[in-house]
């Protein structure tokens, strides 16, 4: 073989050359948790705008959405169903990640357009998917699914819940130890501080459980009109402030903070040995990452900063960049909590009006938020539209606008 | 439970272990040193020859095979390499020389030197028993089976993640088709279950199973438990169409897999993440790095866990006896875990290659379980079919995986992979048909199997796993792309009709599996 050598590096050269067919135009489901799927769809301008004048007298009526049906348990093929869920999506060719109100077994989902009655047009539809199971643990704390029906119009409301568990609270412990965390920032202190002059216990107490007894806390639905200037900030002021690490070191520095593996026999790298691992050294973890998500045209690079980002197959490519100390991440949570942006957020395209095969470059951005809490004192601290589970633990997903994931120094170049 | 439930046996609790031994498939005939081919020589030393010696100690049992395996087509198929015995051959015979001189070098601690004669010790009888079974491990465990003493099954292809395929019912039988085809050509044996790669199920797979003649898999935990009404662990559901799920008992398992609280990560037990072969000069191990100079993993593992950045040397004879002490543990915990059927299914490669003293644990478990009279340790197969009348109803999707949802596999990093596979499934679809409709040349013949044979590599549960685990992100990204592109490359050939013999030689060469894989499924 190893006088084949220069033989196989032709070979490999030409299959590089190889133009990948385009994808099919469609839309693809794929399961991911019990309340969390991922969908990607083409569409073309062309077929928008046939839709548009279907769809509405005055084309400027109608918006384009996601329409998730939910399944019946056993329900067979294509089968869809009157209870829905819309999401507002952006982009002809786009994917996202679409959290439901609540757990069902199975979804179908749509991409149509919504005219101002709130009539559904689908222009494209996926085929039906199981979802995954609700840890058993989780179900109890889960509220019902908040489902629409057909003819109601409007976007479904998302819902965050607080635990509902009575936890004892110990405000002067929690303001003595926020107060020795490095990096806290200061206005977290000062809550904490503030809290003190409140009457001890009986309050504090109240305050807490006020919404026990309430199934969920209504929050704003996604927004069209999206003003998520705080968020841009705080990513680009962080992102700013650091070097850019390699894609591959950037993941291993966090997946040696998040395990224990070299204080442990066992490894990290079989499935079967994953946990949701956090150091339970502080009272509230959190980290997150910035992903940059998209697809280039063949014999492109993106650089972004001093990375070159190179596409793997089918142009698509992925860089990320992982922010784990609390200072970093405490303030975009709170921007993020306060500004949701729609699940498949605009996207940066250049050449939006050809084929997908012919665009030079779709850019996503989306922040991922995770934390852990392992002092029950410490979830009055938290945004209270945060979802935390019975572990303790949350995560939120948010895409970022246009303007947003067109960082200093990003140039996409040949060759 | 009720006495009932339980047939055939007195005693109250059914044990049944289950190993999956599974690696990438991954051997570079182009390249002498490969981080795939070191991965597997690292684990036929550290787990598969040991693991066959504690089967080949085993004493023949009448009753019942003592476990399972569950030996990957991938991995049968590295091992039936041309290359594969060659290559751990020189292997062995370059390692010990390294291993000597770490053993004589008197810049060492004496510490260091003495685990220096351990580990070659530990090479030497992997050399003995390899040249004992002339480097045929399959046919080894094969023998073992028939023996009576493990039962074998297997699991798909190249191991994918069925349920991102849902709605790709082709792709999914040419996994599983070609997973049993695999199997039975290097063990003779028709496999009475399957292993899920990652326990990842969805309601319906178990019809998929049914078609190739399989009669029991395996789950999570939550697949029974999340069923409404849920289901009892202690005993298999029996899916509507007949094969019978059986449920990994998480709690009892989490005392062995845990990272954070298992058996592995006690303080005596050796540290697997610190390799002695860094602090080698680099002329000692030219013949243990890759083409770019990065050392390849090797095995001077000369320490113990400890629980401090400082590791204490590491000392078998006290590992060993904290191993006594620890499937002793286990054991009691088996004995005071309700009654019924307890399921445990581990992979195999923990035991002696992640977790050194896992085979001498898992022997003691054995042994112990064998004597108790409130467990009867049997293979899964047995413990499937050991319930009268199990509850009837469809398992719920999950996975063995963090969350035991789908979200390793199916995320922000690594979701561009299925619109990609499934595509390539399509083309697959339509070259196959196109070709049904005309007698295909023999070199046609061959472009599709070697096409198929890259659809399959690049299909692998692997790659999306590496990605998300952020280990190894550049390798499994690599072979994506270079399995897609291959692929595509060889259908538009196909397509066009110029198909040029020696480019296909060379990709035969580069990924010889799967020599003759079926493509039934895509023209039923």
């Amino acid at each position: 073989m190893p006088q084949e050598t220069s033989e196989l590096a032709d070979l490999a050269r030409l299959i590089d050359e190889t133009p990948l067919p385009d994808g099919g135009q469609g839309v693809e489901l794929l399961a991911v948790s019990h309340d969390t799927f991922q969908a990607r769809w083409s569409l073309t301008e062309d077929i928008v705008r046939k839709g548009r004048s279907m769809a509405s007298p005055s084309q400027n009526e109608t918006h384009l959405v996601l329409r998730a049906f939910s399944l019946p348990p056993d329900a067979n093929g294509d089968a869809v169903s009157g209870i829905w869920q819309d999401f507002n999506i952006e982009g002809t060719d786009n994917s996202g990640y679409f959290t439901l109100s609540g757990p069902t077994s199975g979804i179908n989902a749509a991409v149509g357009l919504v005219n101002k009655d709130g009539r559904f047009s689908p222009l494209l539809r996926g085929e039906s998917i199981d979802l995954p199971a609700l840890p058993v643990k989780a179900l109890i704390a889960k509220p019902e699914p908040a489902a629409k029906t057909e003819p109601e119009p409007e976007s479904v409301e998302q819902t965050f819940t607080r635990p509902t568990e009575p936890r004892v609270l110990d405000e002067k412990t929690v303001t003595e130890r926020l107060a020795q965390i490095d990096g806290l920032p200061e206005t977290f202190k000062v809550s904490a501080k503030e809290a003190l002059t409140e009457p001890q216990s009986t309050d504090a107490f109240e305050s807490l459980f006020k919404d026990a007894g309430k199934p969920a806390i209504e929050h704003p639905p996604q927004t069209e009109g999206l003003d998520e200037a705080e968020v841009l900030d705080a990513v680009r002021n962080k992102l700013a402030a650091e070097q850019a690490p390699e894609i591959e070191k950037s993941v291993q520095k966090h997946i040696n903070a998040a395990t224990t593996s070299e204080a442990s026999g066992a490894s990290e790298q079989l499935a079967s040995q994953w946990e949701e691992l956090w150091s339970d050294k502080a009272p509230i973890e959190i980290r997150a990452e910035y992903i940059l998500t998209g697809k280039m045209a063949n014999g492109m690079k993106l650089l972004l900063g001093n990375d070159i980002v190179e596409p793997t197959a089918g142009g698509y490519f992925v860089w990320k960049r992982r922010l784990s100390s609390f200072d970093q991440v405490w303030p975009i949570l709170q921007a993020a909590i306060q500004t949701p942006s729609v699940p498949a957020g605009p996207s940066l395209e250049f050449f939006h009006e050809v084929q997908p095969s012919q665009r030079l470059l779709e850019l996503h951005g989306a922040l991922e938020i995770e934390g852990h809490v392992s002092d029950p004192n410490y979830f009055k601290r938290l945004p209270e539209e945060l979802h935390v589970n019975e572990s303790g633990t949350f995560k939120l997903s948010r895409m970022l606008p246009d303007g947003a994931v067109v960082l200093p120094g990003i140039s996409l170049i040949a060759g | 439970m009720k006495d009932d439930t339980v047939s055939r046996s007195a005693v109250p609790r059914i044990m049944s272990l289950l190993l999956h031994a599974h690696l990438p498939y991954g051997i570079r005939p182009d390249l002498e040193n490969s981080l795939e081919q070191a991965w597997l020589f690292e684990a036929v030393t550290g787990c598969y020859l040991p693991l066959l010696d504690l089967v080949q100690s085993l004493k023949k049992r009448p009753e019942a095979p003592w476990f399972t395996l569950s030996l990957s087509p991938t991995l049968l198929e590295l091992w039936a390499h041309s290359e594969f015995k060659t290559r751990y051959r020189k292997h062995l015979k370059e390692g010990l020389t390294i291993i000597e001189n770490e053993a004589a070098n008197r810049k060492h601690a004496l510490e260091r030197r003495q685990l220096a004669l351990e580990i070659r010790k530990n090479w030497l009888e992997a050399s003995k028993r390899f040249e004992a079974i002339d480097g045929k491990l399959a046919e080894a465990f094969s023998q073992e089976a028939q023996k009576g003493k493990i039962e074998l099954i297997t699991t798909a292809a190249t191991h994918a993640f069925l349920p991102a395929y849902q709605n790709n019912a082709p792709l999914r039988h040419f996994q599983i088709e070609n997973g049993i085809r695999t199997f039975t050509k290097h063990t003779g044996i028709e496999p009475k279950g399957f292993w899920l790669p990652e326990c990842a199920y969805f309601p319906g797979l178990e019809a998929d199973l049914q078609a190739h003649g399989i009669e029991y898999f395996c789950l999570e935990q939550l697949g029974l438990s999340a069923t409404t009404p849920p289901s009892p662990i202690r005993q298999p559901l029996a899916c509507p169409n007949g094969l019978l799920a059986i449920g990994r008992d998480t709690a009892l398992s989490q005392n062995v897999w845990s990272a954070r609280s298992g058996y592995p990560g006690q303080p005596v037990y050796k540290e697997f993440h610190r390799d002695g072969i860094e602090q080698v000069d680099e002329k000692t191990c030219a013949g243990f790095a890759l083409p770019t100079g990065d050392r390849l993993p090797f095995g001077l593992k000369y320490w113990s866990v400890t629980g401090a950045e400082t590791k204490n040397w590491y000392n078998s004879e006290v590992a060993r006896n904290q191993a006594k002490v620890d499937a002793a543990d286990f054991v009691s915990k088996l004995e005071a875990t309700e009654e019924g059927l307890i399921f445990l299914p581990f992979d195999a490669e923990l035991f002696g290659h992640w977790w050194h003293e896992g085979p001498i644990w898992l022997k003691h478990v054995i042994d112990a379980v064998n004597r108790s009279p409130k467990l009867e340790l049997t293979n899964t197969h047995k413990a499937s079919k050991a319930f009268k009348n199990p509850t009837i109803g469809r398992p719920a999707a999950s996975t063995w995986g963090r969350k035991n949802d789908y979200s390793f596999w199916i995320n922000r990093d690594t979701d561009w992979i299925y619109p990609l596979i499934c595509q390539a499934s399509q083309t697959f679809a339509l070259l196959v048909s196109d070709l049904n409709k005309m007698d295909a040349n023999p070199l046609i013949q061959r472009a599709l199997r070697q096409a198929s044979r890259e659809l399959l590599l690049a299909s692998a549960s692997d790659w999306p796993f590496m990605i998300h685990a952020g280990s190894t992100v550049e390798y499994a990204m690599q072979r994506i792309r270079e399995h897609i592109s291959r692929f595509h490359f060889l259908a538009q050939a196909i397509s066009r009709g110029s198909i040029d013999e020696k480019h296909l030689s060379l990709l035969e060469k580069l990924n010889p599996a799967f020599e003759e894989p079926s493509f039934k499924s895509f023209t039923t």
